[in-house]
């Protein structure tokens, strides 16, 4: 059992300290934030029997929406993040090491599922303390108790050993890695969700084998809602839109007082628990036979061979002719090369999502675009920011640049400076429309903004070393931005723009890059 | 060019790194620093280079305390670490220009240089790829390149010759041979082989303590030209006293 625990805890730190844990986790997060009851013109959400009740601005409807929500995306985001775990440790060649202990498949792969599993929980957690303060926010003192609120989740975390273990069968056979098994694992997600959705569907079989949940937590709303309503509820509209023109107005509201289970529901916890373990029961001879398999080797093209010839024998003529240090345009130069360090490496879709991100800036209602459009775009930015100031702690690679002239104050206010000129950038196009549409008190704020950004970053990767506080701390401070804390606004708010948010943000902004700059002065002096 | 070391004494509460060591080096020829390992050359180094400052002593570049004015230090240093700092998502061309940066060198006359370091090291074939996919032979060429970028008039290079094939330690020893015709090289090694037959002038280092300075030709007077030989016959010595 130690050596399952142990490599289940490995697995789990391991991949919890990738920079894709955290994205994944504000996703799950920022997704179930979509799908709160709110009021927005043209959208019901969680309409039951769409005529009648309708949630929106109903706050007992937060977890019930929260967990669906989740529901929806999770065992996506499950299978493509766990199943590649041990393709990896064959690349790395931890397998090998695997193989040749006595740790044996069956163990090797229980420990995957476990860490899976962990995993998994992490994010369903952290989606319910997102909920929670978003509760607390939208509808502050109209707290459910701790027990209605908790329930709704009970079947979503009830499907996330099914989800690691199917992750870890199509990751033991080699055949379901590639393209074929994503094929398959979604279109069978995807019939299960239609099947799901349907309330005359969820029978017991449906929802033992149910990865998404969502047949149970269907079946589970329309039970508690005839409890308390005598309605039988027959359809239930998750997100859908509604017109003005004769189209229904769903008026009363439902209180959702929790769920309560019954016998049917237990079984269908313990079945689905005895599946997932069954499943990883299997994988492990399929496994073994697995590795039998002649490996496919990707054979790369050999590199064209280099004509360059060392004489090793003879003293080389040195090719190397002195430069003297400029003055010229150096500052330019050297926030350049800092701009270029941030955004390289960056893929594709990446620089597609920021132009995206812009567009949106252009053409979307400026309230939508400050509520919405600008928070995740710098949240967006996040790995472009995070790095400052602990980079170069990282890559050891202060002990070169604090042996060059001036080396370690140049870097840290060239890499601020580029950070504000990504942030401005970024925003330039709203910058311009509000400018255009004579807003300066709100140009000034996200001017604020941008400033406060890039020098939180920086401060924070300089004082703790790590890219970790920041990515931490900007995505809750997103998330209660996105909520409408006001205080967390760092961009402003549309109804609410105001001079001294945006003083308050500058100043607190440019003391963070002060403090940065002034914790680098020792070694440059 | 000289540097001068007077009296460095370095100590890391009851441990004493370096004690009360002098040292004269002078341009026209590399400066061989050896010691077994823990022997206190990393410290000494990380002193000339700034990154350090003694408990007791001075160092003076021309005449002017390095202590006192690093900067003076660092207008004329190409530094070495032990172990090589590189951003591995960069490519070789786009690092070493990332550094010519920081060392206030303008983008035309820092393309021309990296060109040529990329060919004296032979990296100019991997040119396009990032430096996470280059070992640790041809990452150690990256980071002797990045200390070569500019004109340093002082070279101290800690240990240059870990992980590098024997053609490529050839390659680097003719190249510091050269460099040091106007140039302050100082190179720290344990390996005895790498200053063999490229140093003008050595030290050999123990404790913290120097054992001796002086040419090769007198540091192997006793032991008919054996380095390894003359190496173990001080150490022993120093040991024994």
């Amino acid at each position: 059992m130690r050596a399952v625990f142990g490599q289940a805890r490995a697995d789990y730190i391991g991949k919890s300290r990738d920079f894709s844990f955290l994205a994944l986790m504000a996703l799950c997060l920022f997704g179930a934030f979509w799908f709160v009851p709110r009021e927005i013109d043209g959208f019901e959400i969680m309409a039951l029997q769409p005529d009648i009740f309708i949630q929106g601005g109903n706050p007992s409807w937060i977890p019930v929406t929260s967990a669906l929500g989740l529901a929806f995306f999770l065992p996506f985001i499950a299978f493509f993040y766990l199943r590649n775990t041990i393709a990896w440790d064959e690349e790395i060649g931890m397998s090998q090491l695997i193989t040749s202990s006595t740790v044996g498949n069956l163990r090797y792969l229980i420990g995957k599922f476990l860490a899976g599993t962990l995993l998994l929980f992490t994010f369903a957690v952290t989606v319910i303390i997102g909920s929670f303060f978003m509760a607390l926010w939208h509808f502050p003192g109209q707290l459910l108790s701790l027990y209605a609120f908790l329930s709704p989740y009970m079947f979503l975390l009830a499907s996330l050993p099914l989800c690691a273990a199917i992750a870890v069968l199509f990751g033991a056979v080699r055949f379901l890695r590639g393209v074929i098994g994503s094929i398959i694992y979604v279109m069978g997600v995807f019939v299960i969700m239609v099947y799901s959705m349907e309330l005359e569907n969820a029978g017991i079989f449906l929802r033992t084998v149910d990865v998404t949940a969502i047949s149970s937590l269907m079946e589970i709303i329309s039970r508690t809602a005839y409890e308390q309503t005598g309605y039988t509820i027959y359809n239930v509209m998750f997100i859908g839109g509604y017109g003005g023109d004769g189209g229904h107005q769903p008026t009363l509201p439902l209180v959702f007082e929790g769920l309560h289970f019954n016998s049917t529901d237990f079984i269908v916890f313990g079945t689905m628990l005895l599946i997932a373990l069954g499943i990883v029961f299997i994988s492990a001879p399929l496994y073994g036979l697995s590795k039998l398999l002649p490996k496919k080797i990707r054979v790369r093209k050999a590199k064209k061979a280099s004509n360059t010839e060392i004489s090793v024998t003879t003293r080389v003529k040195l090719s190397y002719s002195a430069v003297s240090p400029s003055q010229k345009n150096m500052w330019a130069r050297g926030v350049f090369t800092e701009m270029k360090l941030m955004l390289k490496g960056k893929p594709l879709i990446w620089f597609l999502g920021c132009l995206a991100g812009i567009t949106l800036t252009i053409f979307l209602e400026m309230n939508m675009v400050f509520s919405l459009v600008l928070p995740l775009l710098m949240l967006w930015l996040v790995n472009v920011f995070s790095p400052l100031g602990n980079r170069e702690h990282n890559h050891d690679m202060l002990k070169v640049i604090a042996t060059i002239n001036g080396g370690t104050l140049k870097q840290v206010v060239y890499s601020l400076v580029a950070g504000l000129l990504i942030a401005l950038t970024a925003v330039l196009p709203f910058v311009l429309r509000m400018v255009l549409a004579g807003q300066f008190i709100g140009v000034f704020v996200v001017l604020a903004g941008v400033v406060f950004l890039p020098s939180f970053a920086l401060f924070l990767g300089e004082f703790t070393k790590t890219n970790r506080a920041f990515e931490v701390l900007f995505i809750l401070l997103t998330y209660a931005a996105m909520n409408g804390v006001p205080v967390a606004m760092y961009m402003g708010c549309y109804e609410a723009l105001s001079v001294v948010q945006g003083v308050a943000y500058l100043l607190v902004g440019a003391s963070f890059g002060v403090a940065a700059i002034l914790k680098r002065l020792p070694t440059a002096l | 060019m000289n540097l001068s070391i007077k009296n460095i004494t370095k100590e890391y509460g009851a441990v004493t790194a370096l004690s009360d060591l002098s040292l004269e080096i002078t341009s026209g020829g590399v400066f061989g620093l050896v010691g077994a390992n823990g022997a206190g050359k990393s410290t000494l180094m990380k002193i000339l280079a700034t990154l350090l400052k003694p408990s007791k002593g001075n160092c003076l570049l021309d005449g002017v305390d390095i202590l006192k004015r690093p900067n003076m230090m660092r207008q004329a240093l190409g530094y070495l670490p032990q172990d090589v700092a590189v951003y591995p998502n960069l490519t070789a061309p786009e690092f070493l220009d990332y550094i010519a940066a920081l060392k206030s060198i303008n983008a035309a006359d820092a393309k021309k240089q990296i060109t040529m370091l990329l060919e004296m090291f032979n990296l100019a074939p991997y040119r396009k790829r990032r430096l996470s996919e280059y070992s640790g032979g041809m990452r150690q060429r990256v980071g002797i390149s990045a200390a070569l970028i500019g004109d340093p008039k002082v070279i101290i290079v800690d240990e240059p010759s870990v992980g590098l094939d024997p053609e490529e330690r050839i390659n680097l020893r003719n190249i510091f041979m050269e460099m040091a015709k106007t140039r302050i090289v100082l190179l720290s090694t344990h390996i005895i082989s790498d200053i063999e037959t490229t140093a003008n002038q050595l030290a050999l280092i123990q404790k913290g303590k120097l054992l001796f300075h002086g040419t090769p030709t007198e540091f192997t007077k006793n032991t008919n030209g054996d380095m390894e030989a003359a190496y173990l016959s001080y150490s022993e010595g120093a040991a024994s006293a």
